[in-house]
């Protein structure tokens, strides 16, 4: 509590370090929000600049960033099915439709009360758990446990977003075989680059780096939403929503507290693995809001539930995602990753003992954390009392400029018009997808944990001698591999019990 | 369309894409010295599970196929009366997919300045914008905005085509939105 206090105190103690502190507040939240930039090209920005910075202050920037980014995405999506960031997909399936009932002050309010929620008490628990947790998690997930672990995040959300849970694993294998085109992760060997079929031939150097997950997203969910909707205005049957001020009532906001709970459990956990994090986090807290829900059948069509297990949890990824760094040096992503530089460049090396040899800085990014998670609830309903204006506009004057916020968005992240294009089939086939009842969202999951679960998967296999069984002899493999298994036939009986109480219903009103 | 014949067309349409996908494997199936399955092992397992998947759901849809009610809710879309579409609605709903096809091929060659101007002007004209103060309005303040948070404020990058004419009018209009000039 002394160190916690410390902290804050060398946080707020000057008007310097205060003015730094909003900057990065401010900047994370905007970066967050618009699709196309994020809370890494921020970070990318301002990494050189913090050279000339005081540690403590180059620090906490990165984790007011990282906390204040995740939960900007969350705008885009509620009000445009635009995800500002992989983990807020989920958002989208309860949060759009929401806005559309005219519901998005509610929703928008849940988002920021939650994620501020999750933030919080993840950095609490980040500053009680670090040393142990980061010791038994990183210790004990070796690659069979986190492709167990992935095994289970598909078996668990599998049925996200989609009409049955058939359509719903096809949409994750689809996504699974997106993410096989580019190299392989053992050999580095070209797959899927060239392309031979009935004597027509075609090869493409770009596809060598892979086909990358943020123009699908912005494809499935930016481009198809306003495809979807100009085909709406064509036939004359969009209705324009609401832009209600309405906001959670206490009452809400209580109904949905077991929600908040398990998902800030799930979140946590999520994020303390190194490469996981927020994005399984997110939609394992939403997933698992479903299959827990006394009336599953109300999700994806604009239930506060699936906004609050999905912000939630992506939240609540952001402090258990500084574990392994500080405890291991292990950064989990690209924006921790980019800390573990700033810890470098200023002479420290992330481990053990930097708990001792650089405790004041430490905490001084604790008490960050959790402060930029307060700050978010303040500014967070000030933003949601103004954004959801944009509501106000015609859509058909929104639409082209959504396009080129999308097309930029695919072209910055690596200057590839290939990114851009496939963006533009991801929207067909998004739109298409809509109306087929297959998954957008679990193509997506497919798509980001493939790779990972392919290299998880060669590895263990290297470590096992390719033996299957060896996944046994690993509690924590055997406990997340059969709880897939039982997930999966759990899903399957449901589904048959489903389709037969269905038949029965059909019947009796037949007769 | 009958109902067996939509379950035996979505059947048909992946068991097509992975007889594709691993006829195209053959391409890489190299051996990998350290790793047994070799570059090939993890995209035939994935192909593998879409046969699995395609095969399980037209089998369990077939054992359910007289259910009268379908529970993907396609038949009941399908049963829906369908109001002719004039061949007006028609072009419009063909442009509405094909201008932002048409609008990334010329991106391409005459470059982001140039294109989309000219694209965000006839998308409104598509979505049924026809005051030409809206029009010019609404194309003026989209690119002021995203020029000015994109291409001045953050130097993010966009095409600025490969037509030799557009490319030099391209990297002007850059330099006037940074400098000011």
């Amino acid at each position: 509590m002394v160190d916690f206090l410390a902290g804050s105190y060398a946080l707020f103690g000057d008007f310097q370090t205060i003015t730094i502190f909003l900057f990065a507040l401010f900047g994370g939240m905007l970066f967050g929000a618009i699709p196309g930039v994020n809370m890494l090209t921020l970070g990318a920005v301002i990494l050189p600049f913090t050279i000339s910075m005081q540690p403590d202050h180059a620090i906490m920037v990165f984790a007011t960033i990282y906390c204040a980014g995740v939960f900007g995405g969350a705008i885009t999506a509620i009000l445009f099915n635009i995800p500002g960031a992989p983990e807020n997909a989920p958002t989208c399936f309860d949060g759009y439709p929401m806005t559309q009932k005219g519901n998005a002050g509610k929703a928008i309010g849940a988002a920021v009360s939650f994620s501020a929620l999750g933030g919080a008490v993840s950095a609490v628990m980040m500053m009680a758990a670090t040393p142990l947790i980061a010791k038994w998690a990183v210790t004990s997930f070796g690659p069979p446990e986190i492709f167990a672990l992935i095994c289970f995040g598909l078996a668990v959300s599998a049925s996200v977003g989609a009409k049955t849970l058939w359509k719903g694993w096809m949409s994750i294998f689809l996504g699974l075989a997106i993410a096989t085109v580019g190299t392989d992760p053992v050999g580095g060997i070209r797959r899927f680059n060239e392309w031979s079929l009935f004597g027509f031939e075609t090869s493409s150097y770009y596809l060598s780096a892979g086909i990358h997950f943020i123009p699908v997203i912005l494809g499935f969910f930016a481009v198809s939403e306003v495809l979807t909707q100009a085909q709406n205005i064509a036939e004359g049957t969009r209705e324009r929503p609401k832009a209600s001020m309405q906001l959670p009532s206490i009452a809400e906001f209580w109904a949905v507290r077991i929600t908040a709970l398990r998902s800030m459990i799930l979140g946590f956990f999520a994020g303390v693995l190194p490469g996981i994090g927020a994005t399984l986090a997110a939609f394992l807290g939403y997933s698992q809001a479903v299959r827990w829900s006394k009336t599953p059948e109300k999700y994806g069509k604009g239930e506060l539930d699936g906004v609050v297990a999905s912000e939630t949890a992506n939240n609540a990824a952001t402090g258990a995602a500084m574990i392994p760094l500080l405890a291991l040096g292990l950064p989990g992503g690209a924006l921790t990753a980019m800390m573990l530089g700033i810890f470098q460049i200023h002479g420290m090396e992330p481990g053990p003992l930097i708990f001792i040899n650089s405790h004041d800085l430490v905490w001084v990014m604790f008490a960050a954390m959790f402060w930029a998670n307060v700050a978010i609830l303040g500014l967070g309903w000030i933003q949601t009392k103004t954004v959801v204006h944009i509501l106000r506009l015609p859509f058909r004057w929104l639409a082209p400029g959504i396009l080129l916020l999308a097309v930029i968005g695919a072209f910055a992240l690596r200057n590839l018009l290939i990114d851009v294009w496939v963006m533009l089939l991801a929207g067909i086939v998004g739109y298409l997808l809509r109306r087929t009842g297959y998954s957008a969202a679990g193509i997506v999951l497919g798509l980001i944990l493939g790779k990972l679960g392919e290299s998880a998967f060669a590895k263990s296999m290297q470590l096992l001698d390719y033996s299957a069984l060896g996944f046994i002899d690993r509690p924590i493999a055997a406990f997340l591999i059969i709880a897939a298994i039982i997930t999966v036939v759990n899903s399957i009986i449901r589904e048959i019990r489903t389709a037969r109480g269905a038949k029965a219903t059909t019947k009796m009103l037949m007769d | 369309m009958s109902r067996q014949v939509k379950i035996f067309a979505e059947w048909l349409f992946w068991s097509v894409l992975a007889l594709i996908l691993w006829m195209q494997t053959g391409a890489f199936s190299e051996e990998i010295a350290e790793y047994k399955f070799g570059a090939d092992g993890w995209p035939k397992m994935v192909i593998g599970g879409i046969v699995i998947g395609a095969t399980g759901q037209a089998l369990l849809k077939l054992l359910d196929s007289r259910t009268a009610q379908d529970s993907d809710g396609e038949e009941a879309a399908m049963a829906t009366p369908s109001m002719p579409i004039s061949w007006r609605k028609r072009g419009q709903q063909i442009a509405i997919f094909g201008m932002p096809l048409l609008y990334l091929w010329a991106m391409h060659r005459i470059g982001f300045f140039v294109a989309s101007p000219l694209f965000i002007a006839a998308y409104l004209y598509v979505l049924e914008v026809r005051n030409w103060r809206h029009i010019l309005g609404v194309t003026v303040i989209i690119l002021a905005l995203l020029f000015y948070v994109f291409v001045r404020l953050f130097y993010v990058a966009v095409p600025v085509g490969a037509w030799e004419s557009f490319y030099a009018i391209n990297n002007e209009i850059i330099t006037y939105i940074r400098l000011g000039l």
